[in-house]
This record gives structure tokens, sequence and C-alpha cells, in this order.
């Protein structure tokens, strides 16, 4: 299980969360939605301490972080029960598709390099790269990058996923690709969030949506309560804004 | 036509000179190694601001880049034993500052000098890094050492090594002023031999060529190394 408690991040006079409370249950795809600026990705950027809250807790399986009292060791525990897929993919340069996956479980979770390569094969071949693994990043196109990201993830056998925005930096015609990718990922039976502007797909696949507005959480539902009964005035008026920018027929 | 210039001098001294050519090879070697060592330390003194290493960091680079190279190995040859005297006196120590061998003064001084204008350049390969591939490995659950050791590392030199061996250049030819402290390097060699035979000019004909010669194979190392290193494919994105 997952736990948020009482979780606070600023940036200097911004709050970007605010008190926020939250629980994920296991194999809970919970997907968050709302406008620029409402802490989406920060909250994302805390569940690992890429950012330091001020304030509250997390707790992913048995492990707890602190804001107010923890070590550099706790978060190190915090990050390897998680693993995040970057808006930008964040792959290794200087190493090839394979040693990108590879990196992980060689480096953090120690495993003899034959194993990790096999692992790292599987995975790739999972995300249909079979046949890209000696390529470099700088070979390979944003959705394969982005799918390479995803099978790094994935070799880690994270309890927890994290997507922060994975299609935002993508050509439009490479963004389904790495959405099926998404999709195979959740039908494995993962744990995740994820952040994104991709609103009919994160409707189709999550099983819970949470709204964020101001820091904190003003929908909390389905997707059909979320999308279809919106409860506050603020996430009604997102929605009549999605319409008319996107319009009511937008599907992937 | 008067014996001026006497190639046959040259091919005496040749092998004469090269006969200490490792204790320039050695000097060479071993500060650049120590050098860039403590370079790659300032630069994370530096990117870290750690109190009091920070400011000796910060005092010693502006003293380096402040005072001439043979100054600073006058100040090494004379200051060092008068600072292990000091340290004998109030530590209590018995150290004989005697069996130091000159070289070390040499070395250390040439290290000092290597880290102080190499730890910019570290500091600037280090911040050239895009973030994403630091919090990628972060996010992968790696502690810092393994984050530096496995990713910024490896991209820094890549972004650092022209400069690098621009510096080992340097330092190569700056090697021929360790005779200040004694240490009878090439230039040294040579000198010893033009002032037996009169012959200065041959000498440093020679001495010339082969610096010469080591620059345009540092060169080549260099732009081999840069070579290996490059990323198939080519661009960063």
């Amino acid at each position: 299980m997952i736990e948020i408690k009482n979780l606070s991040k600023r940036f200097g006079q911004n709050v970007v969360l605010d008190h926020l409370n939250l629980t994920i249950q296991k194999g809970d795809v919970l997907g968050v939605i709302g406008s620029s600026g409402t802490g989406k990705s920060t909250l994302l950027r805390c569940m690992n301490y890429l950012e330091k809250p001020e304030e509250g807790s997390i707790t992913v399986g048995d492990v707890t972080v602190d804001a107010r009292h923890h070590s550099s060791r706790d978060c190190i525990r915090l990050r390897q029960k998680t693993a995040m897929v970057f808006q930008n993919f964040g792959l290794f340069h200087r190493k090839t598709a394979l040693e990108n996956v590879m990196e992980g479980l060689v480096i953090v979770r120690k495993l003899p390099k034959e194993e990790a390569a096999g692992i790292a094969r599987e995975e790739l071949a999972k995300v249909g790269l079979a046949d890209r693994m000696d390529y470099y990043p700088s070979q390979l196109s944003g959705g394969q990058q982005q799918r390479v990201a995803i099978a790094r993830a994935l070799a880690m056998q994270p309890e927890l996923l994290l997507f922060d925005e994975p299609t935002s930096a993508l050509d439009p015609e490479l963004v389904g690709e790495v959405l099926e990718t998404i999709k195979k990922a959740v039908d494995e039976g993962n744990t995740m969030i994820i952040v994104s502007h991709e609103m009919e797909f994160i409707r189709r696949i999550s099983n819970r949506i949470i709204m964020l507005d101001g820091g904190a959480v003003i929908e909390d539902g389905t997707p059909e309560q979320v999308f279809n009964h919106p409860t506050s005035n603020r996430a009604k008026e997102f929605f009549r804004r999605m319409m008319i920018s996107q319009g009511a027929e937008y599907y992937i | 036509m008067p014996d001026l210039f006497n190639v046959s001098y040259i091919k005496e001294y040749f092998p004469q000179i090269m006969s200490n050519f490792p204790i320039t090879m050695e000097i060479t070697i071993c500060s650049f190694i120590l050098g860039v060592s403590l370079a790659l330390a300032f630069a994370l003194i530096k990117m870290k601001k750690i109190p009091v290493l920070y400011q000796i960091e910060i005092f010693l680079v502006s003293l380096i880049r402040g005072t001439p190279m043979v100054i600073q190995l006058y100040l090494s040859f004379y200051g060092i034993p008068i600072l292990i005297k000091y340290l004998n006196y109030f530590l209590e120590w018995d150290f004989d500052i005697y069996d130091i061998p000159a070289m070390v003064y040499v070395i250390a001084c040439f290290t000092i000098n290597e880290a102080a204008y190499n730890s910019e350049v570290i500091r600037a390969a280090f911040g050239s890094i895009d973030k994403s591939q630091r919090e990628a490995a972060k996010s992968l659950g790696m502690n810092g050492w393994q984050v530096l050791v496995r990713v910024i590392i490896p991209e820094a030199f890549t972004v650092a090594l022209p400069t690098l061996v621009n510096s080992l250049i340097s330092l190569m030819k700056s090697t021929s002023l360790a005779f200040t402290c004694e240490v009878i390097d090439i230039t040294a060699k040579g000198k010893i031999l033009a002032g037996r035979s009169y012959r200065y000019f041959e000498a440093y004909v020679t001495l010339a060529l082969i610096y010469w010669v080591c620059t345009i194979v540092i060169e080549r190392g260099g732009h081999w190394l840069e070579e290996k290193w490059k990323i198939p494919g080519g661009s960063h994105t």
C-alpha cells in the first residue's frame, strides 16, 4: 500500500503541494490531471524524493520517509521501491538500450551481469525493441527512447511506477506506441501513478482519477465520476476548456 | 664555412638527453594524474560549497593563477621544508627533510598547479551534463557515489577531454622548469651538456625537437580517445 500524508512542498513563496493526503491500493492505476502548475509533476517528483518536500510522509510498502527527519539512505530505499519514467526520457547517452536497462539491475540490485542482461532483453522485447538493443539513445526515435525508459523502469520491478507526462515531449505520431506500452504495463497489474495530458487515454486505463488544484486534491473518484460528474466548479471549468480546445471527439 | 651550427652535436646530444627523459615523463604523468584527481575534488568542493575547504580552495586557485610557475616552484622547494620544520617543532615530529627527494617538491607544485587550472574545466563539464540523466540515475535508486561514478564522471570527462589534453601538453612543457628544484630533467640535462661543449644552440634544438614530438604524440592520443569515446549516432539530444 502506498500512503501520502500531509505532503507539502513550496518553491520560495509558491505553495505547490498543500498538505496533500492520498492512499493508493496495490494494483491501482491512478491518473493525475489538472491545469499546469497545480503540482502534478511535483507530486510525482516528491514520491521518489527528486524533490524534497518540506513536510509530510510517504510510505511505499515497508519504507516510510518523513520529510522532517529523513536520511539519504531512506531516500535511496524509497527510490528503489519506485521507478520513474520522465518526460524527456532520461536515458544514459553513453549506454546502449540494453545497457540502459541493465544499469539499475547491476548497480542497484547487484544482479550478475548475465542475469541482468537476460532480464533486460526480456523487458526490451516486451516493449517491442528486441531488434534495437544495441542502439544508442541518439540512434532511436523519441518513441523508442521512451519505450526503453519504460523497459528500464519495469525491469526494476518497482512497487510503484511513476509516469511524469511520458508523451509530452513526443511527436504526435509517436505518442501511440508509448501509450500502447504503458497500457501493457497496466495489464500486467503494475501499481502506477500517471500524470498526462492525454485525457482520453488516462480515462481509459485508470481505475481512479484525481484532479489537483492549488496543491490539493479537488476531485477523487472513478474516471466516470470525475470526467462526467465533477463536483467542484474548478473541475467543471477545466473540462469545459478541454472540450473547447480539443473537441469532444478526441480519441487516440 | 664557419662551424656555427653542427648537426652532429644534435646526434650526439639526443641519446644523452633522452637518458633523462624518464624524469620528465615521471613529473608529467604523476602531476597530471594527481592534478586531475585533485581538480575533481576541487570541483566537487566548489559545487557543494563545503565550508572551510571551499575557502582554502578559492585561496589556492587565486594564488596559483596569480603567480608565475617558476616562483611557485621556488615556493614549493623552499617552503615545504620550512613547513615541515615547523611541524617537527610544534608537533614534536622527527621528520628528516633531507630524506625528501627534490622530485617531491616538483610534483607537488605541478600537481597543485594542474588542479587549480583544471578544477574550473571539470566544474564546467559537470555543469554541462543535463539534469535528466542524473535524475534518472537517482530514481533508479543509485547512491550519490554511484551516480557520480557511473553517470556524471564518464559524461564530464568526455566534455572536458579536449581541454585536459591541452593542459597535459602545457604541463609537459612546463616541466622544463624543474631544474629550479635541482631535478635533472631533459632541459637541465641539455644545459649541462651544452655547458661542457658550449654548443648551446644544438642542445636547445635537440630539446625543442623532443618537446615538439611529445606534443604531437599527446595530441594524437587525445584525438584517438575522443574518437573512441564518441557516442555512435552522433549528436546529443
